[in-house]
């Protein structure tokens, strides 16, 4: 009895004592944090995530936001406002504004990028294969981040739970190298899984930039080749015409399949995926930003990261439109909307 | 005043009784038990498989949310499967609309209704869905079946425990008890001198009458005294009356002693063979057993933890512990005999118990195969210097008489614990698991370090001794004893086959094929006491047979007993040959068992036949270090033999392939020993 209420008494003070130092700690650091964020098409659940993570931890940061509205010119003009604004951080959303502002590692002329501020990215695919970084475990750069596509194996087998298939579908922005790189590791997989891959690449202007021009008969030529799945990989093209693909898809009984949790929740019809929830994102992110702005951990010390868990999202209203259901193994672990 | 013989009659009564009422109660247990397993296990099992339909009907229920119609469910097929593979209870599950099956995976044995539950699918009352789950009888019985087996074996262990804990208990008793007798007994006789005390029981009586027995010495000594002392004033009083005072003490004299004539005669109550290890033996039995729980399951231990850098595969990751315990064991043991005598048998066993208790608890702590092998290194260590001192300790607690029954009742107690340690050790694995079990071990050597720290007796100063008993293996003695060629074909072609073949069924191929046949630990738990029972069985009564055929034909069929055991040994390999599952590995112990029993200990004969010259020279216990040291070298090479043959082509050959080889080992053997004769051998004969 004595000695519960001696361990009581310990507890409490050691309690008490661990709330007197995260006080202090707070008090310490009571300092405002600045945060230069970059947006490509304005605030998503990620940074919500970002912003409530942050406010939670008790950190007061003043936001610096800008939304480039999917105009690469803009980047530059962000670029030489950090440099004058100097923040303590700078953010940034998917991977046009992470290359615009951060540069790739091998620029020839580094000093149009940030290179001596903290840079934090989301919703960046493949960061190796869009040369933000040499490698993941490369420290050389003051950059992290979080990606946000799951591994492609673990989305070919959760197609195959939905619906087996022998050949595959994809079509893609050959003028993106992650795209580039998505392609050419389903390819690698089509051999040592033993299934056929059918592409099909977006057209493009003169310029070598890729246009909307025949979107409607690329998806049917990819059902025409007897593809029996429609893969849309994490292409920033492609979601500018995601509901084009989609509707085409739709209209040719041909189920697609999304790496982005973005492609499911607008009005194109796609039927399913598995991706990465957004506002999870942000909130590792913002474990990473705090990381470096409280624990001063330099950025290149922080991994960059993915999710743990993903979501398997399946949109029923597609489903039954495409008369194509999920197996009822699915209602087990898939999310139905 | 009754006999000696009295009281070890009213002992073996007692563990008699002991023994019978224990078996009694463990029938009417396992009857009781068997009878509330068969009225309850079915509905139990049904539960079960209910449980498993509800979620299913669960999950399909959510697809009514979506309105999609029962009959356009996809995958249902599939999920009746998968759900199938997880519960092996249940032999058919079934989707129903309206009573008529739209969808059945599996097929159910026996359609009788208390075998099968009906469940409704909620959201789809409208189409009258339901789901049905008929459990599978043949997998009840087969809980059945495991349950009776591992009753038997509980059973046999408890008897073999009970044995145990009795010679504990009455150890002590009847050591007492004849300490009493032996000075009730010298008193009856006019012995009036301090005699030995029991421990405990009938301590005061037995001081009270020390105490009175010392008063009369003294008086008597007083009333010397004082009769000399009037004898040298004899002028000043009359002599005659202190003549006939003389008289009467002379007469006493006759009649009663006062000093202990007895000389070196201490050595009282070791007569009893089952008490000869007296208070080595509990603390050695739970030594032994804690090692024991960890043979039918070490394999599959060893091959789930990480081998880390080591480029090793999983097969010889199993073997590695094993060997490593042996090949401990084996290099130490010839070391370690001098030692054990310099430091003394209980420091040493103490110190044995120590490191056991913690190998066991930091295997059952290792992350990681090189972890694990170091602790093993260390367990195998002490295995031997427990072994040692227990030996020792028989041998310095016994005289010639009585030494046979003193090492017989050392060898019983590790073939006790090689029956109890491996089947409870399964039952045990299968129930809380490997580690649980090593801790287990831990704490088993825990009691065993304080049961010889209370009750060992401290080590008397080393006097003289140094008997041969304690001369290692150096390597000149192996040199002249490997000189012998019948020694080293006797070693070669009978010991070290008959050890690998041994080890390398029981201790590695069987726990790991019995699993991997989809059995349990205890399974292979129940196999080596199978073993070890047979050797408690037939090991004496081979040994009889050998004796009685020497006696009737005055000739020496040692070696062809041994030829013949070591054949068996090797056909019982080929066993595994025939298709019957897991009625192969049983006919390869049996067989096993049966071809080691014949072969054991006329081999052990051989080796003072064969090495004749050699004992004259270097001594019986030289040689015979020699030969056990090869032959536990059998011991660790046996898993590394099985490890390399079940990489290469799996079980049933490397069954076959050991025991082809040990077949060809007989063949030769008996070539050599049997059919010609040695020339040393035949002028005996001729005597």
């Amino acid at each position: 009895m004595m000695r519960r209420k001696f361990l009581q008494q310990i507890a409490g003070s050691v309690a008490a004592l661990s709330a007197a130092v995260a006080e202090q700690a707070r008090a310490q650091d009571g300092k405002r944090f600045r945060i230069y964020a970059v947006t490509w098409r304005g605030k998503t659940q990620v940074e919500s995530g970002f912003e409530d993570f942050l406010g939670k931890r008790g950190l007061t940061v003043d936001f610096i936001w800008r939304d480039a509205e999917q105009k690469v010119a803009r980047l530059a003009e962000y670029v030489r406002e950090i440099k004058t604004l100097k923040p303590d951080l700078v953010y940034t959303w998917g991977t046009p504004p992470t290359l615009g502002i951060a540069g790739p590692f091998d620029a020839p002329d580094s000093s149009q990028y940030i290179n001596d501020i903290p840079l934090i990215f989301a919703v960046v695919a493949a960061p190796v294969a869009a040369r933000i970084v040499p490698a993941l475990t490369d420290r050389r750069r003051e950059i992290t981040g979080v990606t946000h596509v799951a591994a492609m194996e673990a989305q070919l087998e959760a197609m195959r739970t939905y619906r087996p298939f022998a050949r595959l579908g994809v079509l893609y922005n050959a003028a993106e190298l992650n795209s580039k790189a998505t392609a050419e590791s389903l390819r690698r997989l089509a051999v040592t899984q033993k299934f056929e891959l059918v592409e099909q690449t977006f057209t493009r202007d003169e310029k070598g930039a890729a246009t909307a021009t025949g979107i409607e008969e690329k998806v049917a030529a990819l059902k025409q080749a007897g593809a029996e799945w429609l893969y849309l990989g994490p292409d920033s093209y492609l979601f500018t015409q995601i509901e084009r693909v989609a509707a085409a898809a739709l209209a040719l009984r041909l189920p697609t399949f999304s790496a982005t949790e973005a492609a499911l929740g607008l009005r194109a019809p796609v039927l399913t995926g598995l991706v990465a929830n957004y506002y999870t994102i942000g909130q590792f992110a913002g474990h990473k930003a705090e990381q470096i702005l409280v624990k001063g951990i330099r950025a290149h010390d922080v991994p960059i990261e993915t999710l743990s868990r993903y979501s398997f999202i399946v949109r029923m209203d597609v489903a039954k439109q495409l008369d194509i259901l999920p197996p009822v193994s699915l209602f087990n672990y898939a999310i139905m909307r | 005043m009754k006999s000696p013989g009295f009281l070890k009659r009213q002992l073996w009564l007692a563990i008699a009784a002991v023994l019978i009422i224990v078996m009694a109660s463990i029938a009417a247990t396992v009857g009781l038990m068997y009878r509330a397993f068969d009225s309850s296990i079915a509905p139990q099992v049904l539960e079960k498989a209910k449980t498993a339909g509800r979620s299913l009907s669960g999950l399909i229920g959510q697809a009514a949310a979506y309105d999609i119609p029962i009959d356009e469910l996809v995958g249902v097929d599939d999920l009746f499967a998968a759900s199938r593979k997880k519960h092996p209870e249940i032999a058919q599950i079934e989707l129903l609309r309206a009573g008529q099956s739209t969808v059945a995976v599996g097929t159910a044995v026996d359609a009788a209704a208390h075998l099968t539950a009906r469940l409704p699918i909620a959201g789809y009352e409208g189409a009258r869905a339901e789901i049905a789950v008929s459990i599978n009888p043949g997998y009840v019985r087969k809980l059945f079946q495991e349950m009776a087996l591992d009753l038997v074996v509980v059973a046999v262990v408890t008897l073999f425990v009970s044995l145990e804990l009795v010679y504990f208990l009455a150890g002590a008793l009847v050591a007492d008890l004849g300490t009493l007798r032996a000075q009730g007994a010298a008193m009856a006789r006019g012995a009036f001198f301090p005699m030995p005390q029991p421990n405990w029981l009938g301590l005061e009586w037995s001081t009270a009458l020390d105490k009175r027995a010392i008063e009369i010495s003294q008086r008597y000594q007083a009333a010397l005294a004082s009769l000399r002392s009037r004898w040298q004033d004899r002028h000043h009083i009359g002599a005659t009356s202190l003549r006939t005072s003389f008289a009467a003490l002379r007469e006493t004299r006759k009649r009663f002693s006062f000093a202990d004539a007895r000389q070196g005669s201490r050595i009282d109550g070791n007569r009893n063979a089952a008490l000869a290890l007296g208070a080595m033996r509990a603390p050695f039995f739970l030594l032994l057993l804690a090692d024991d729980l960890s043979r039918s399951f070490l394999p599959m231990f060893a091959s789930g933890l990480p081998a880390g850098p080591l480029p090793l595969s999983t097969n010889m990751v199993a073997s590695l512990p094993i060997v490593a315990f042996m090949l401990v064991v084996a290099l130490s043991q010839p070391l370690l005999g001098a030692w054990s005598e310099r430091i003394g048998r209980r420091r040493s066993f103490i110190g044995a118990a120590a490191l056991a208790c913690a190998a066991h608890l930091l295997s059952s702590q290792s992350g990681s195969l090189l972890e694990l092998l170091v602790w093993r290194c260390a367990g195998g260590g002490a295995w031997a210097i427990a072994f040692v001192a227990a030996q020792g300790y028989v041998l310095d607690h016994t005289d010639t008489k009585t030494r046979t029954a003193g090492l017989a009742a050392f060898v019983g107690i590790i073939m006790v614990s090689l029956i109890c340690g491996p089947s409870i050790g399964g039952i045990l694995a299968d129930g809380v698991g490997h580690r649980a079990t090593l801790a287990l071990g831990g704490a088993l050597t825990g009691v065993a370090l304080f049961l010889a720290w209370r009750r060992l007796p401290l080590d008397q100063p080393p006097a003289i001794v140094t008997t041969q008993s304690s001369s290692p293996a150096s390597a000149s003695k192996l040199s002249i004893a490997f000189a012998n060629p019948r020694f080293l074909m006797l070693l070669l072609l009978a010991a070290v086959p008959a050890k690998v073949i041994l080890i390398a069924y029981c201790y590695y191929l069987i726990p790991l094929y019995i699993v991997d046949a989809g059995s349990t630990s205890a399974m292979a738990g129940r196999m080596i006491m199978l073993y070890s029972v047979m050797m408690v069985l037939l090991v004496p009564m081979m040994a009889n047979w050998v004796a009685a055929l020497r006696a009737r034909y005055a000739n020496e069929p040692e070696a062809l007993f041994v030829a013949v055991g070591l054949a068996v040994s090797g056909v019982a390999g080929l066993a595994m040959a025939l298709p019957f599952g897991l009625l192969s590995p049983f006919i390869v112990v049996l067989l096993l068992g049966i071809g080691q029993s014949l072969s054991i200990s006329p081999q052990a004969a051989m080796v003072a036949e064969v090495c004749k010259e050699e004992i004259r020279v270097l001594g019986t216990s030289a040689v015979y270090g020699v030969y056990r040291m090869v032959e536990r070298l059998g011991n660790a090479a046996g898993p590394l033999i099985g490890a390399a043959l079940l990489e290469l082509a799996g079980f049933r050959t490397a069954f076959v392939a050991i025991g082809v080889g040990v077949v060809v080992c007989a063949a030769v053997f008996s070539i050599v020993f049997v059919f010609k004769p040695t020339p040393r051998h035949v002028p005996r004969v001729a005597q």
